[in-house]
């Protein structure tokens, strides 16, 4: 093979994924109902491809793809039929080519030739389509590789680091313009200190300083809006996962999307997409019942998935509904009991017992499908949404579906918080991570100032102190604010010795260094120039809830 | 550079309280003045907090306080950063003395047991009247993480 041209390689490889997403996108369609703009749309993919990926050098993707082409030719001339078959070969052959060009934007010599596709679905399409003939000559055997593609492509994956992100041009050129008014803005203040040009320059100085102000928060949520994308994008990877699992389970499952134009930063977006897949694969393993079932309970036959985005003040919610059936309360106890999770004279509410599907090692699926129960469970998700401060709430009636509403920050980058001050130091609170702050008076603490009355319930109260040091602490007398949360849908108050104000902080990465104190989600710069730390609210919860587990199995 | 240096490697030499400690110098990207570190709780002693170094957050390391070494100091300490695996680091040292030019045979290799890990302990260098002790920087400040595993295990 020749040498190939690593920036050509890499701009063909740029296009094509952008092609592989919208052949995907057509497949869907076509899954709904054969129409010719539609098989002509797919035919110019991949003959794009193929023109395409051989210029640049590519000849195996070539002539892989030339073999596809192939099959779009005979169906949109009428020679042969797409069945569904065919339809699951041309998903396949997307699903194929996506990590085959993932290893290629990596190492560009990668040589691979997929032959076990071609054998699994050629072998049979000798019988069944009369293209096959002309197929025949187009598969070279040279270029077979004993598939080593496993291991390199675990290995390689990780080296993909710098991602490519479409902007549209309006968005730079107006970024270019506030920087450009910042920096007349910097020469005026320069030039305020030379007195003899400016006559009244304390007053130009500060009406400067309020411009760049303005200026400069422009330009940061410019900046950052640069890295906004459209949801739209996973609904289309999300519609995929569920067909295709529908279709390995013969389930009918009519899906619907709204919002498709919300954005949200390309970082979260990324993350979102394994949790979304899980909640949407459950939905229509676990959650939907079979033909037969939604017959006898005189359901429509098709189940329903509804996924809905929409914008909100401080982020964007997700919705994702089933018409299945819904989750059942009974056997979450049990098996949550059977596992050790709950005491058997436990007292928890309806929802706190919903909630139990996301704690780990719990997994109610009863047979362990290659589908839905791999290991990887609700935890994974719930852990997932909390990386990125977004919540989950679960809501399901039996018989009638399951609710999941994910509310997600927009930006990870930004986040509106109090100040708050412990120990005379300062710390950062997210405000979406808690429910309410509330004056009270040390006389309100009872049972050794371990609960407080919250609304009539009574709830656990921690101090922030005795987080941050290893033995409690007396509480001081008189009035101080509590913060009001609720994890996993239990309710806690957590003391702090005073609220400073509000602030939105701008979220700094720490090192590893300080992955090891549970109790930190990440650093800013405060106000005063000063580091502080943000707080990780769930998971003081979860390590205080943790200790009480882990000490109600000592007492036991 | 003269030929005399052709085949030696720089060493930063620090103080802490009576003894001096070198380091290869491009270990280090940077010395700056003392910053007093803002308190990050739940983590081990010699872990004195973090600092705001222009925009990036940092943690500081009191190699004193590593070293067992709690009297107060009379110079006012500085900071010695640091990459490590871990990210940026800052070491609190009492006080940074001088560079030194040297031959990697003069250091004399010997593994002591001591307050210094074996696998950071490099070796010693006998220079003037002094005895320097030669510690991978990169690693001695690092290990934080293992001790402070140590530390949250024995919390759990």
């Amino acid at each position: 093979m020749s040498e190939l041209d690593e920036e050509l390689v890499k701009s063909f490889l740029e296009e094509a994924n952008d092609l592989l997403v919208q052949w995907e996108g057509l497949c869907l369609q076509l899954e709904k109902g054969v129409n010719v703009a539609t098989l002509n749309a797919l035919f110019r993919i991949a003959h794009n491809i193929k023109g395409s990926s051989r210029a640049v050098g590519l000849s195996e993707v070539g002539n892989f793809i030339h073999i596809i082409e192939d099959v779009i030719v005979a169906i949109k001339d009428g020679h042969a039929q797409l069945t569904k078959d065919n339809l699951k070969m041309f998903f396949e052959a997307q699903t194929i080519m996506l990590d085959w060009f993932t290893i290629l934007g990596v190492d560009s010599s990668y040589q691979f030739w997929p032959e076990e596709f071609i054998q699994k679905h050629f072998a049979r399409a000798q019988e069944a389509t009369t293209v096959a003939p002309e197929i025949q000559p187009v598969v070279p055997a040279l270029h077979t590789h004993p598939a080593p593609q496993e291991v390199t492509h675990n290995a390689l994956k990780k080296e993909i680091k710098d991602e490519v992100l479409r902007v549209s041009a309006k968005k730079i050129d107006a970024l270019i313009n506030l920087i450009g008014e910042l920096s007349i803005q910097q020469s005026i203040l320069e030039n305020s200190f030379q007195k003899t040009l400016v006559n009244d320059h304390e007053n130009l100085i500060q009406s400067s300083l309020n411009l760049s102000r303005k200026i400069t928060k422009e330009i940061y949520s410019m900046a950052f809006g640069l890295r906004m994308t459209p949801i739209g994008g996973i609904f289309q990877r999300l519609e995929r996962a569920i067909k295709d699992l529908a279709r390995d389970l013969t389930k009918e499952v009519e899906i619907s999307f709204s919002g498709n134009e919300v954005e949200i930063e390309k970082t979260i977006l990324d993350k979102l997409i394994d949790p979304f897949i899980h909640i949407v694969r459950n939905s229509v393993d676990h959650g939907l019942e079979p033909h037969d079932q939604r017959q006898a309970l005189g359901k429509s036959l098709k189940g329903e998935i509804t996924i809905t985005a929409n914008k909100l003040d401080d982020g964007v919610e997700v919705i994702i509904k089933d018409d299945g059936r819904g989750l059942d309360q009974k056997r979450i106890l049990e098996k949550a009991i059977e596992k050790g999770l709950v005491a058997s004279n436990h007292s928890l509410t309806r929802d706190e017992i919903l909630n139990l599907i996301f704690l780990p090692g719990f997994s109610t699926a009863e047979k362990i499908t290659n589908v839905s129960g791999r290991g990887v469970g609700m935890d994974v998700v719930m852990k997932t949404l909390q990386e990125i401060n977004g919540k989950i709430i679960l809501s399901s009636e039996q018989g009638y579906g399951t609710k999941f509403k994910i509310v997600i920050p927009t930006s990870l980058s930004i986040v509106d918080s109090l100040i708050v001050s412990v120990n005379s130091d300062q710390y950062v609170i997210p405000i979406h991570s808690l429910e309410e702050v509330v004056d009270v008076d040390s006389s309100q603490m009872q049972v050794d100032n371990s609960v407080y009355i919250y609304r009539g319930k009574v709830i656990p109260f921690i101090h922030l102190r005795d987080v941050f040091n290893e033995h409690k602490q007396p509480l001081n007398k008189g009035v101080f604010p509590i913060i009001v949360t609720k994890v996993h849908g239990k309710r806690i108050a957590i003391g702090i010795d005073q609220v400073l104000g509000q602030h939105q902080s701008v979220v700094r990465t720490l090192s590893s260094y300080f992955e090891k104190s549970f109790a930190i989600s990440g650093g800013t710069i405060l106000p005063s120039g000063e580091p502080g730390l943000i707080l990780n609210i769930s998971s003081i919860c979860e390590k205080y809830f943790n200790s009480i587990l882990t000490a109600k199995e000592v007492a036991a | 550079m003269s030929e005399l240096y052709e085949d030696k490697e720089r060493y930063l030499v620090y103080r802490l309280k009576d003894e001096l400690y070198a380091s290869p110098l491009l270990d280090f990207k940077e010395v700056i003045e003392y910053i007093k570190p803002k308190l990050v709780p739940n983590m081990p002693e010699f872990f004195s907090g973090m600092i705001n170094l222009k925009g990036l957050i940092i943690g500081v390391i009191d190699l004193r306080l590593k070293l067992g070494i709690h009297e107060a100091t009379l110079h006012k300490p500085s900071m010695l950063v640091c990459e490590t695996e871990a990210g940026l680091l800052a070491a609190v040292v009492d006080k940074v003395e001088f560079v030194i030019y040297v031959t990697p045979s003069d250091i004399q290799d010997l593994k002591i047991e001591g307050k210094i890990q074996i696998d950071c302990l490099k070796g010693f260098l006998q220079h003037q009247d002094n005895l320097i002790t030669i510690i991978d920087i990169k690693k001695f400040v690092s290990t934080i993480k293992d001790l402070n595993k140590d530390l949250q295990e024995n919390i759990a």
